[in-house]
């Protein structure tokens, strides 16, 4: 018993009639990285919020180093050595870094009736050298801060409290390539010293590769523990999802194949500080990758194509229409649609049903004499959309927060395909979606492509851009520095040479 | 990666500060003009003196409900709790010859009284803070009129005079008290612990939770500091004007309309200034376009609070161009 750091025995959580967690029975050993693997809406998350203190179980034990641990909020947890980076978990918007850091312990920085920010700002920046983690500025509003920032100043926040057990839940999703790399150093430091990881994550690749172990989850229960070496990756997609999964479920030819006509004009499109002199064309019918290292100024430009950046230069032209892009109502006249990196802050209405999400997009068309809307087509759009996609829920009133990542990206995607639309722009479209989601999301793309849209699919998933790209722009701090073709370029060395 | 960051940040510092300087520019250039325009009344020395004393009560009364709307409620008693309190006070130094330890206590004390009573109905019975405010608010304003009328039978007058103990009203005293409310409640909010807790549960109360900050405790020590606040400004208005009339049917909500005006300002320019900041700015501007239309011979009332809402609606409309920019 030495060597474990968490035992888990029979617990059990529901939520009204769902049962989030059956009789869930684990070991985590001291020193090691512990997967947790499922579809959305498992259970990974739950578990993990529980031992979290996040929520409380209804029933069964959690023991931590041979104590029992019962965890009654995340202070609670914190003070038993349990920290986290987990989704439901994110930063004060309004505050600085330095202040999200410390947030709850403040009164260790008092300086007479004041706070002392320097010291504050110092110890925190010491947090992220102690650990190698990228520095991001804490002096400027967190809200200000990309996801990729936010996550990792969220994992130095959570190592502020020296634990010895950490919850990383689906961290890798949001970093990029190298981001990525430090994650993986990092965890290999924290684990040498006898400390224990909890991770979650859709990456099974990544799973496979990090984790010491493996659990399964299937519908709230362990179906299957065991060390990660001794999973195939066809294996461990099976148990997660209960039937078969084709190995490989990006495009199986090795060929550039588009159309000759040009949908989508950019020229010498730049953002001050954020990119230079982006210039490419999207041809109908082809998938046009765009990827780089952290801060390469990839996801600006989606922000910028759509007319969301500030002091663009540069043209965007339709080229159908030879219309000029030049704020997001343009985009939408011109049948193009842009999804946003962050689903929830910038796609969904996440507290509507799922019936206004779908058919928001659509109300134009929906709209009957003097605006109003026609209800009997408007549920009609909305049922076919939910039904195409299928979207996993009790019908189009269900809440769309209520959802889990997978189905939230489907109810975001659905609703822009189900319209007759030239163009489509996807930043990480298969973010915090699980294996079974994202083979879904690359067939619905293929069939997109196959009948004729053109997509530009920023990605910070190298795999991903190369499965599913026809050619891979690629940036480089902030410009761009090549446009590689599927038919003669597609190797991860080669991409990676001109990425760094 | 770390000098791509630390070059962002101070760009965006010298944005802020230069967003700053042109919005202190532009209000100064529009008082210039209309310091003409005014046939050189505006910036005479007399009339400062009166903007400065008439900023004031907005900007006391804006910082005091800073605090208490930061966390999250929205108490819209707090024009009733200013008029109870002031008569409360009054009546200690008329009826009871206090003097000054009655005015002071005996106002403070009934606005913490109160103030803690509507955040006590919110926080702890559930109560969205709207629907307690609004009750509350009928509550203090019966109470307000039932202690003026039963005094009108003694004293046979309604209105509680206050004769005695005015020095609080008086320039430079009473600038020199917002003065230092506002030093305090700039460092309170910006730089203590208190001040990050409460934006902190403000913003985002689960985060706030999950990092073990308590909730209701905080609400509650920032209803107390807003009340103390809001206190001493009955206390200096009450001292300044002479009475606080009695209302009833939410009548006092029109009292802190203008104070509301500079909450919903600094909300508009939160990423420009500070929150005390913004609510000094905003109140200053609210003044001044009161004292530039009465100069005007713009006639008070319908007309001077038409453009009142003119401005707030500018303010809206100027706040969200600056929001354009999506931050991922």
């Amino acid at each position: 018993m030495a060597d474990v750091m968490l035992k888990i025995e029979g617990v059990c959580k529901s939520f009204g009639p769902t049962k989030a967690n059956n009789n869930v029975n684990l070991v985590l050993k001291k020193g090691s990285v512990h997967g947790l693997a499922g579809e959305n809406g498992s259970g990974k998350s739950t578990l993990a919020s529980m031992i979290c203190g996040m929520q409380m179980k209804d029933s069964g034990k959690f023991f931590k180093n041979g104590q029992e641990f019962d965890p009654k909020s995340p202070g609670d947890a914190k003070k038993n050595g349990v920290a986290m980076v987990v989704q439901e978990l994110g930063v004060v918007g309004a505050l600085s870094g330095a202040v999200n850091m410390f947030l709850g312990e403040m009164d260790k920085y008092k300086k007479g009736p004041l706070v002392d920010m320097k010291a504050m700002e110092k110890d925190a920046y010491q947090q992220f050298d102690k650990w190698n983690l990228p520095h991001v500025p804490l002096d400027i509003p967190a809200g200000q801060l990309q996801i990729e920032q936010r996550k990792v100043m969220e994992l130095a926040r959570a190592l502020n409290a020296d634990p010895d057990f950490l919850v990383l839940d689906e961290i890798s999703q949001a970093l990029s390539q190298d981001n990525r790399e430090v994650l993986y150093k990092f965890i290999k430091k924290f684990t040498d010293q006898g400390k224990t990881i909890l991770m979650i994550t859709h990456d099974l690749e990544e799973m496979v590769e990090i984790c010491d172990t493996i659990s399964v989850l299937r519908d709230g229960e362990v179906i299957d523990t065991r060390a990660s070496k001794d999973y195939s990756m066809d294996e461990l997609k099976r148990l997660m999802i209960g039937r078969e999964v084709s190995g490989d479920y990006y495009r199986d030819d090795q060929e550039e194949s588009y159309e000759k006509t040009v949908i989508l004009e950019v020229k010498n499109l730049t953002v001050p500080g954020k990119c230079e002199n982006v210039s490419f064309e999207l041809h109908k019918g082809e998938i046009l990758g765009i990827c780089g290292l952290s801060d390469a100024g990839i996801h600006e430009i989606g922000n910028a194509i759509f007319g969301l950046e500030e002091g663009r230069r540069g043209t965007v032209t339709v080229k159908t229409s030879n219309t000029e892009l030049k704020k997001p109502g343009d985009m939408i006249k011109t049948k193009g649609a842009y999804l946003s990196k962050d689903r929830d802050a910038y796609g969904l209405m996440l507290d509507t049903g799922i019936g206004d999400n779908l058919i928001v997009p659509s109300v134009v068309e929906l709209s009957g004499a003097f605006g109003f809307l026609n209800p009997k087509k408007t549920k009609a759009l909305a049922q076919q959309a939910s039904e195409a996609f299928e979207v996993k829920s009790s019908g189009l009133n269900h809440i769309v927060r209520r959802l889990s990542g997978g189905n939230k990206q489907k109810v975001n995607l659905s609703r822009w395909l189900v319209k007759d639309l030239d163009y489509l722009i996807l930043d990480c479209p298969t973010r915090g979606v699980d294996i079974g989601v994202k083979a879904y999301i690359y067939s619905v793309l293929k069939k997109a492509k196959a009948d004729g849209l053109g997509i530009i699919m920023i990605s910070d998933e190298l795999p991903e851009a190369m499965g599913m790209s026809d050619r891979i722009l690629v940036m480089k701090e902030h410009k761009q520095e090549a446009i590689l073709s599927r038919t003669t370029d597609f190797t991860e060395e080669k991409i990676m040479e001109v990425m760094l | 990666m770390s000098d791509i960051k630390k070059a962002s940040s101070t760009d965006l510092k010298k944005k802020k500060l230069q967003n700053q300087l042109l919005v202190i520019g532009i209000i100064a250039v529009i008082c210039v003009i209309c310091h003409f325009l005014t046939g050189g009344r505006l910036l005479m020395p007399t009339n400062i003196r009166t903007i400065l004393t008439q900023w004031t009560y907005p900007l006391m009364v804006g910082l005091g409900m800073m605090f208490i709307f930061t966390s999250g409620m929205i108490d819209l008693s707090i024009g009733a709790q200013l008029i109870l309190a002031g008569n409360v006070g009054a009546i200690l130094v008329e009826d009871f010859g206090l003097g000054y330890v009655g005015l002071i206590i005996g106002t403070v004390a009934t606005l913490v009284v109160c103030e803690l009573l509507s955040a006590s109905c919110s926080t702890f019975l559930g109560i969205p803070s709207w629907v307690a405010g609004l009750g509350a608010a009928l509550v203090y304003e019966a109470i307000g009129t039932i202690v003026t009328s039963v005094r009108a039978k003694t004293a046979g007058t309604s209105v509680v005079y206050l004769k005695h103990c005015r020095n609080l009203g008086t320039f430079p005293w009473i600038c020199i008290i917002a003065l230092i409310l506002f030093v305090i409640a700039f460092f309170l909010f910006n730089r203590s612990t208190l001040g990050f807790n409460l934006r902190a549960v403000g913003s985002s109360p689960e985060v706030a939770e999950a990092m073990g900050i308590k909730r209701k405790k905080t609400i509650m020590i920032a209803a107390l500091i807003g009340a103390v606040i809001l206190g001493i400004s009955a206390i200096t208005q009450m001292s300044y004007t002479g009475r606080y009339t009695a209302m009833s049917g939410m009548g006092s909500l029109s009292g802190i309309f203008k104070a509301l005006a500079t909450i919903l300002f600094a909300g508009s320019f939160s990423k420009i200034f500070s929150d005390p900041v913004g609510v000094a700015v905003g109140s200053f501007i609210i003044t001044i376009l009161f004292n530039i239309l009465t100069l005007f011979g713009v006639p008070s009332g319908t007309y001077q609070e038409m453009c009142l809402g003119a401005v707030v609606i500018l303010c809206g409309i100027l706040s969200s161009f600056k929001n354009k920019g999506v931050v991922k």
